[in-house]
């Protein structure tokens, strides 16, 4: 019998990513990297990972008269040129070891963040999505079909049902097409929205794209603070991060806000507030700012990110 | 393998990686206090949360490619694609659209295609649509873009012409197959998915070993890649890259120059493209769209293990000039 140290440095490889992966699931910092959607589909992943582990456990001990020619099977096909993990170490595969390796030692040495302020900063330009309003318009009132603006007027109109309608499981993030659409037409209608953590995104689209028509209509949200370059000193933005697949494609979406006593919070200080939308002229774009007539500091949540609605085509 | 100072280095890698695992799960929490930038530990999430978002794609796609070497035969893909030379690159990229894949799985894939004698320009096709047309990225970008079809219909069907003109414009500069070794054919490797004296088990094992293999070459340079698109996204300020951005060709390179550094999956980019719907014409936001896909810098890096250097800088040339001229065409008409 003969060990091979170097396919054993493989499985070890390939045995501490399953860990890293399992141990990121049971500990819950999974959701500080990935959208809760694709948490079945990284456990396969782990899986995978621990099946290879399992055949790769059959190269690291090779016996008998096989030990003379390891167990590789296309020996003679040159051609195919890729590594077996049988050629004798180098400097080179040191470091690719290395390399494949760095991953495991980061994400289990050091605690994962979550983004804050800082990122934002860089990501940018979170203020602008408005342009969608324009083209959106025609398909908005078919689809909705709500009276025109002029019958209810905005902020006075029947609440429709619950102000909360629809509430699954944020982390299912699941509902159904006409649901979906039945929601949106609803929004308009409502008296006072809750934005909550489920449907976050799409109230936010909703009030983006029709910042006139909800005009006066009283809102609650909780976020982090956030500021831009050239804020007036009673303006922030309060937002969370959406990710659609992993942290990596993290968009800030977020309101801008006025009140009185803005400059006491820093940057990532979470807030709840309830306030009034507005329209006001940023650099140029009409856009809804929230007028704020409750605070209140929170603690950091303990799932900061939102997510996008799924909604299932297929009913 | 021979007893030597090689195998040392291997002995104390291993002693070091068991010593790591005790101590991580001795005294992980307290590990805290460490005093580094919050940057670097921004940093380390995202690169962290790239991998792990793609590397169950990759391990699917070195397993199919696994069960390519072992279960498909060269005849039989002979048989498959079309003997001319155009009918080729617009089958790949018929079959591309029809496969639902994401860069990361796609390039192993690719590779054992190609070694399976495939010719290059249609890999190529195939690398180019496969994770630019799929059911997933069609409904994504659709909602992301306020569930408008225009954008997502434009981005498959331009797309899929920018695929063709490339894949026929590599079938007129490359005749081999560019794959990093010296050996061009792979005849000898026949033996892998002809030897039916195998029983189906072993065969299976034989598949899975091969992707371990594969995962081994890979692994590294898509770890490189996701290291530098996260580092990117944390120091590189987007404002700055914006603000350069006035005028249409202008604008259409710093989105061209976004996608390839940001390196999204094409399943998650439309919502970030769609965040610039107002500062940026919609046809800049369509090279976005367009480009990331088809090549970026996690990307990049994964291709280097694959095909030769001088191969892989030619083809990101002919795929950035290729998006760039077909989308400034189209700026004409919009």
């Amino acid at each position: 019998m003969k060990l091979n140290g170097q396919q054993l440095l493989r499985a070890t490889i390939l045995l501490f990513f399953t860990i890293f992966i399992f141990r990121l699931h049971v500990t819950g910092d999974i959701l500080k990297l990935i959208n809760p959607k694709y948490e079945t589909f990284s456990q396969i992943g782990a899986s995978l990972f621990l099946l290879l582990f399992l055949v790769q456990m059959h190269r690291v001990f090779t016996f008998g008269a096989k030990a003379e020619h390891p167990p590789h099977d296309h020996e003679e096909c040159h051609g195919h040129h890729h590594d077996h993990g049988d050629q004798p170490m180098n400097l080179k595969k040191v470091v690719s070891y290395l390399v494949i390796a760095f991953p495991i030692v980061t994400g289990m040495l050091l605690p994962l963040s979550s983004l804050d302020a800082s990122i934002a900063k860089n990501k940018g330009s979170t203020l602008s999505i408005t342009s969608q309003s324009q083209q959106e318009e025609s398909s908005r009132d078919e689809l909705a079909d709500t009276p025109p603006p002029g019958e209810v007027p905005p902020g006075t109109g029947q609440p429709a049902g619950d102000d909360n309608p629809i509430d699954p499981n944020i982390y299912k993030n699941k509902i159904s097409k006409t649901e979906y659409d039945q929601l949106r037409a609803d929004i308009l209608q409502q008296t006072h929205i809750e934005m909550g953590e489920t449907l976050f995104s799409t109230y936010y689209q909703e009030i983006m794209s029709n910042p006139d028509q909800l005009q006066g209509t009283k809102v609650s949200l909780s976020g982090f603070v956030y500021r831009e370059e050239g804020f007036s000193a009673q303006q922030l933005v309060i937002g969370r991060f959406l990710i659609t697949h992993c942290v990596a494609d993290a968009g800030l979406i977020g309101f801008l806000t006025e009140y009185d006593q803005a400059v006491n919070f820093e940057d990532n200080t979470w807030l709840n507030v309830t306030g009034t939308i507005q329209l006001t002229n940023y650099q140029g774009s009409q856009i809804p700012i929230i007028e704020v007539t409750e605070v209140e500091t929170i603690g950091e949540p303990d799932q900061p990110y939102v997510y996008p609605v799924n909604i299932e085509v297929v009913e | 393998m021979k007893k030597s100072i090689p195998s040392m280095i291997i002995d104390s890698a291993i002693l070091l990686l068991f010593m790591m695992v005790i101590y991580v799960s001795g005294f992980s929490d307290t590990l805290s206090f460490m005093e580094l930038p919050d940057s670097f530990y921004h940093l380390n999430t995202i690169f962290l949360s790239i991998l792990i978002e793609a590397l169950p794609f990759v391990l699917i796609g070195v397993t199919i490619a696994g069960i390519i070497q072992i279960f498909i035969t060269e005849d039989q893909l002979k048989k498959w694609i079309p003997k001319n030379k155009y009918a080729a690159v617009f089958m790949s990229c018929v079959v591309g659209g029809l496969f639902p894949a994401c860069e990361c799985g796609i390039v192993p894939i690719v590779r054992r295609l190609i070694t399976k004698g495939v010719p290059i320009y249609a890999g190529i096709g195939f690398l180019l649509t496969g994770p630019l047309i799929n059911p997933i990225v069609i409904f994504s970008t659709y909602m992301a873009f306020g569930n408008d079809w225009q954008i997502a219909l434009l981005r498959m069907g331009l797309g899929f012409l920018i695929a063709l003109v490339i894949g026929t414009i590599i079938s007129f500069l490359f005749q081999s197959n560019q794959l990093k070794t010296r050996a061009t054919t792979v005849s000898s490797c026949q033996a892998d998915a002809d030897s039916g004296s195998q029983s189906f088990l072993e065969k299976v094992g034989k598949t899975l070993i091969h992707a371990v293999d594969e995962f081994f070459d890979m692994g590294k340079y898509l770890i490189i890649g996701a290291f530098l698109a996260s580092f990117v996204q944390v120091y590189v300020s987007t404002n700055l890259l914006v603000s350069i951005g006035e005028g249409h060709v202008a604008s259409l390179v710093v989105m061209m120059g976004l996608a390839y550094l940001l390196s999204l999956c094409s399943e998650a980019d439309a919502f970030i493209g769609a965040s610039f719907t107002n500062i940026f014409p919609q046809a800049s936001i369509l090279g976005f769209l367009i480009y990331g896909p088809m090549i970026d810098l996690k990307n990049t890096f994964m291709m280097l293990s694959v095909f030769k250097t001088r191969f892989v800088l030619i083809f990101v040339a002919i795929v950035t000039v290729t998006v760039f001229i077909m989308i400034s065409l189209l700026q004409g008409f919009m």
